[in-house]
């Protein structure tokens, strides 16, 4: 690792020994910048929050979707409640007229089949008013009477009178199907009511939950002496309800059941999930037991797929911006509040708005990726933006430079390039190579000696461009005439000749000629090669 | 301009990694399909089951999430889908599918706002249905019914009632193999149980109750060799007269059930002891008759196939919904196709229609899971329910009813106003004396025509 390292610092040694060039150096600059700006702008957005917007904005939807919806439920169940109570009094008032008359004793309806005929047949209209006009989905009465107390079993067997729509979706439309689904059929024929599939004359208590527990509570008032069932199954159907018990009053004791039933069905077609940003928000009515609501007898509004099961718990803890459910194998988030309503075994019922914590994680990472993206986005434009800035700022400068090492290849002068600094280096440099120039130039006089002398050279014969070469190389009269191989009467005949061509007459004259030439760098227009 | 080049490429790479999974967590929401259909009424339901059994696994895998919205039977859906295809008050918006016969989708004002599912299943996939079925979901050249689960009219016999009396009057259960000899029988039961009660006249029992009052004449007058329509409209040849008298002289005797509502419930308070309904209705049969006083009787309730005309032809009518699905978004029609492919499917079409007295739509179906399927039955009333309607299929002809505009106006009508006809003429019937029953039954049956 070290060899790594320290080959690093040599070639970044290197580098900059060869020196950065200006747009690679302005780049540089640019991106420390914009790179500098973008980490402080994250810093600031974290530090105003902007990434954890998303959970206070949850937090006031929920709060604002459970203000809502406890106030519709609330609203809805005391409606019901209301209807209930009333359909309590209404029965007993129409028992009390109809065994007064006859002179009878509330127990001796048992086996009295045409009396407790003639009392359905009240009850009927009772119960199909309250159906009417209440937002549920079935009605019922049960007394505590039986046809025939010598059948088997006959001690769970109530008289009564219960009517159910048999069709959810359409309650309330004009096509409402209205079913009997406990009672004499004699009463349904008359009606013209279609029976269920299910019917039976009477009702087997041992479906109702806490059914003994209730007949024996002591009423004060019946507006405090109701309650729910809980989520129970309808026997032999595939529907789930939840009904609402409120105490029939004979006599000072309490004589039987009646209510409204709120159907499984029901309940999701009233109650749909509401979508939002975040995820769907689902709505559940559940008893809760210490920290925890009880799923098996919930209630659950539209979940548009992300389905609670009907079991087990959920477990409720306190997060800073919601409260979290956790089923053990789901979690959620949202918010619960009492409706004032209980259960048959005497716990609180809440509604509760929850949505699945990964629909609003994914919001959460979402809303974050977004940021990112525009971050990334802001800081790509920002790099592509100094990229060109930098070529656009080192453009002319490199430009400029490049004309000025071109100048004298391309003859004339080259426009100005508009950087003050580069023009001005131009102009220092031009005027530095025309002092040059004019310091290399001869005045013209002694030009026309050199051009003449040259010329005259070139009028020597061979032989005596060899004699002149020797003096030129330095060598006297007995060394050249060693040198060209002629006696030194011949070297003194060609020095005659060579003075007259040349237009000089003694010795010293073309030494100095020779020197001359030499000085001013022409010694290659008279050497011999 | 090297490192600008990869700069660019990493950032496009980051990018398409942010842009993704934002875009996957939009995709992971659930599509919610909604369901109406008929397997259950008002008690347990085999396909309620078998919907969760989709969310679980392939509705789980693709994001789908089947919800029945209601569960009603076949004349109700009638009613809610044509209520909230005119748009009436309150009416229900339409569910993504919902079961129904060609029938509604002929009165619907408008039926291209169902999917047709050639777009979605291809040649191969539509061969592996039953021709005939295909068939009858076309509607003005759109396939927008597709067969699910197809069904006929069987005849249902409480057998312990039915015994008593054989055993007192040595009838035999064979003589309900033809109309005439089943309203022969209808009388003299009618007599027979007028009989134990001496003190009381005129309490005699109803024997009979039928479903379909307009299929008895529909098909019968068909079996017989005559076109029951005659375009838009009911025919009322001769042979509609011949299969009248022995229906109205029942009526008017007492021994046919003349209120509204289904076969099952007069069975079931002991009322009546043989029905013709559907197939499909041994789900609602219960093997348990409770009397007003609340006692109860166990008794075995038996299926036998349709009763026929002596000199007619062996037709039965083919029942059985198929499934529409209402356009909407591509997603939401492919989820629905989707569910409706693995619904279909052969081995699992048999198992669900096997507990709901159905027969499979498709070839493979009959060829390999049907009997196997038949041979699992452990209750007495589907294997009974069974053997009868492999003797249909075996001995009958199926009968498919005609797509005219205004089949399902002619149903409702006739088989409110048949009722009403029959009920008045028993009333002036019980009126005048027994001996102007065959006048009465030309009466009535004029006054029928003039209501209807």
């Amino acid at each position: 690792m070290f060899g790594h390292l320290k080959a690093l610092i040599k070639a970044s040694k290197k580098f900059y020994e060869q020196g950065v060039s200006i747009r690679r150096r302005l780049v540089l600059y640019w991106v420390s910048m914009v790179l500098a700006l973008f980490l402080i702008f994250i810093l600031v957005l974290n530090l105003i929050g902007a990434f954890s917007k998303t959970e206070r904005e949850l937090s006031a939807f929920l709060e604002l979707q459970e203000r809502n919806t406890s106030a519709a439920l609330s609203n809805h169940l005391s409606e019901l409640t209301a209807q209930g109570i009333v359909l309590s009094k209404d029965i007993s008032k129409k028992m009390s007229n109809l065994l007064n008359d006859r002179g009878v004793d509330f127990d001796e309806l048992n086996d009295n089949i045409p009396l407790i005929a003639e009392l359905e047949e009240d009850l009927y209209d009772s119960v199909y008013t309250t159906l009417n006009a209440g937002d549920c989905n079935g009605a019922f009465v049960l007394l505590d009477a039986t046809a025939n107390t010598g059948l088997d079993g006959s001690e769970k067997s109530r008289i009564g009178c219960y009517l159910r729509y048999s069709d959810v979706s359409t309650a309330g439309s004009s096509n409402q199907r209205l079913t009997y689904f406990r009672g004499m059929f004699d009463i349904a024929r008359k009606n013209g009511v279609q029976l269920h599939n299910r019917w039976n004359p009477e009702f087997d208590t041992s479906f109702l939950p806490g059914y003994d527990d209730f007949m024996a509570i002591r009423v004060d008032r019946i507006a405090d002496s109701f309650c729910w069932s809980g989520r129970m199954h309808i026997t032999g159907t595939w529907e789930d309800a939840n009904l609402l018990y409120v105490p029939v009053v004979y006599q000072g004791r309490v004589c039987g059941i009646c209510g409204i039933e709120l159907g499984d069905l029901y309940f999701q077609l009233s109650y749909a999930s509401v979508k939002s940003q975040y995820g769907n928000v689902m709505t559940l009515i559940a008893p809760l037991e210490g920290d925890h609501l009880l799923l098996d007898k919930a209630m659950f509004g539209g979940s548009a797929g992300a389905a609670l099961q009907t079991q087990g718990i959920l477990s409720i803890k306190d997060e800073k911006y919601f409260e979290s459910y956790d089923s053990g194998s789901v979690r959620y988030i949202g918010a619960h509040k009492s409706l004032e309503h209980k259960t048959v075994d005497g716990k609180e019922l809440v509604v509760a708005l929850l949505l699945p914590e990964s629909s609003f994680s994914s919001a959460v990472s979402s809303e974050r990726a977004k940021w990112m993206i525009i971050s990334f986005a802001a800081l790509l434009l920002l790099l592509v933006l100094s990229f060109f800035l930098s070529r656009s700022f080192a453009k002319p400068i490199t430009q400029g430079i490049r004309s000025l090492k071109e100048e004298p290849l391309m003859g004339g002068t080259v426009a100005k390039v508009g950087i003050k600094e580069i023009d001005e280096l131009h102009d220092f440099v031009r005027a530095l190579r025309e002092k040059r120039r004019l310091a290399e130039e001869m005045p013209p006089g002694v030009q026309l000696l050199f051009t003449d002398f040259s010329s005259r050279v070139q009028t020597l014969t061979p032989m005596e461009r060899t004699v002149l070469q020797c003096y030129i190389e330095g060598h006297d009269t007995v060394e050249t005439a060693n040198l060209a191989f002629i006696s030194i009467n011949t070297v003194k005949k060609h020095n005659t000749n060579i003075y007259r061509k040349l237009g000089i007459t003694t010795r010293e004259e073309l030494m100095l000629y020779i020197d001359l030439f030499r000085r001013c760098g022409k010694i290659e227009e008279i050497s011999y090669i | 301009m090297k490192y600008f080049r990869s700069i660019l490429l990493l950032f496009l790479l980051m990018l398409l990694l942010f842009a993704a999974s934002a875009c996957n967590k939009d995709d992971d929401s659930m599509i919610e399909i909604t369901l109406w259909h008929v397997y259950g009424g008002q008690t347990d339901s085999p396909l309620n089951d078998l919907i969760e059994e989709f969310n679980n696994t392939v509705g789980a895998e693709n994001n789908i999430h089947v919800t029945v919205t209601s569960v009603t039977n076949s004349n109700t859906i009638h009613e809610n889908v044509l209520a909230a295809a005119f748009g009436d008050p309150s009416a229900p918006g339409l569910p993504d599918m919902f079961c129904s016969y060609p029938k509604t989708v002929s009165a619907m004002p408008d039926d291209t706002l169902l999917v047709d599912y050639s777009d979605y299943f291809n040649e191969g996939e539509l061969s592996e249905f039953i021709p005939e079925f295909v068939e009858e979901g076309i509607v003005n050249d759109r396939l927008v019914v597709l067969p699910l689960a197809k069904s006929t009219e069987v005849m249902f016999i409480n057998k312990t009632a039915f015994d008593r009396f054989a055993d007192a009057t040595g009838v035999d259960i064979s003589e309900l193999s033809t109309w005439e000899g089943l309203f022969a029988m209808a009388e003299r039961y009618t007599e027979w149980t007028d009989e134990q009660t001496p003190e009381i006249q005129g309490d005699g029992k109803v024997f009979f109750v039928h479903d379909f009052h307009f299929n008895y004449f529909q098909v019968g007058v068909e079996a017989l060799g005559e076109d029951f329509f005659n375009g838009n409209e009911i025919a009322y040849g001769p042979m509609f007269e011949y299969a009248w008298e022995p229906y109205c002289r029942a009526a008017l005797n007492g021994s046919l059930w003349l209120q509204s509502g289904y076969a099952t419930e007069p069975l079931r308070t002991g009322d009546t002891i043989v029905s013709v309904a559907s197939s499909a209705s041994v789900l609602y049969y219960s093997d348990i008759v409770t009397y007003n006083d609340n006692t109860t009787e166990q008794v075995e309730i038996i299926a036998l196939p349709c009763p026929t005309f002596e000199n007619g032809e062996k037709l039965v009518m083919q029942r059985g919904v198929g499934v529409c699905t209402v356009k909407s978004t591509p997603e939401r029609e492919q989820a629905c196709v989707t569910f409706l492919k693995w619904l279909t499917d052969a081995e699992r079409n048999t198992e669900f229609v096997t507990k709901a007295g159905y027969m499979p739509v498709k070839q493979e179906a009959f060829e390999k899971y049907l009997m196997p399927a038949i041979e699992n039955l452990k209750d007495k009333m589907y294997i009974s329910l069974y053997r009868a309607f492999l003797q249909t299929q075996k001995e009958y002809t199926f009968y498919f009813p005609p797509k005219i505009d205004t089949y399902l106006e002619l149903e409702t009508s006739f088989e409110s106003n048949v009722r009403n006809a029959l009920k008045y003429g028993k009333s002036r019937y019980m009126d005048a004396d027994s001996g102007s029953i065959d006048v009465q039954i030309i009466e009535t049956l004029n006054y029928f025509k003039s209501c209807n």
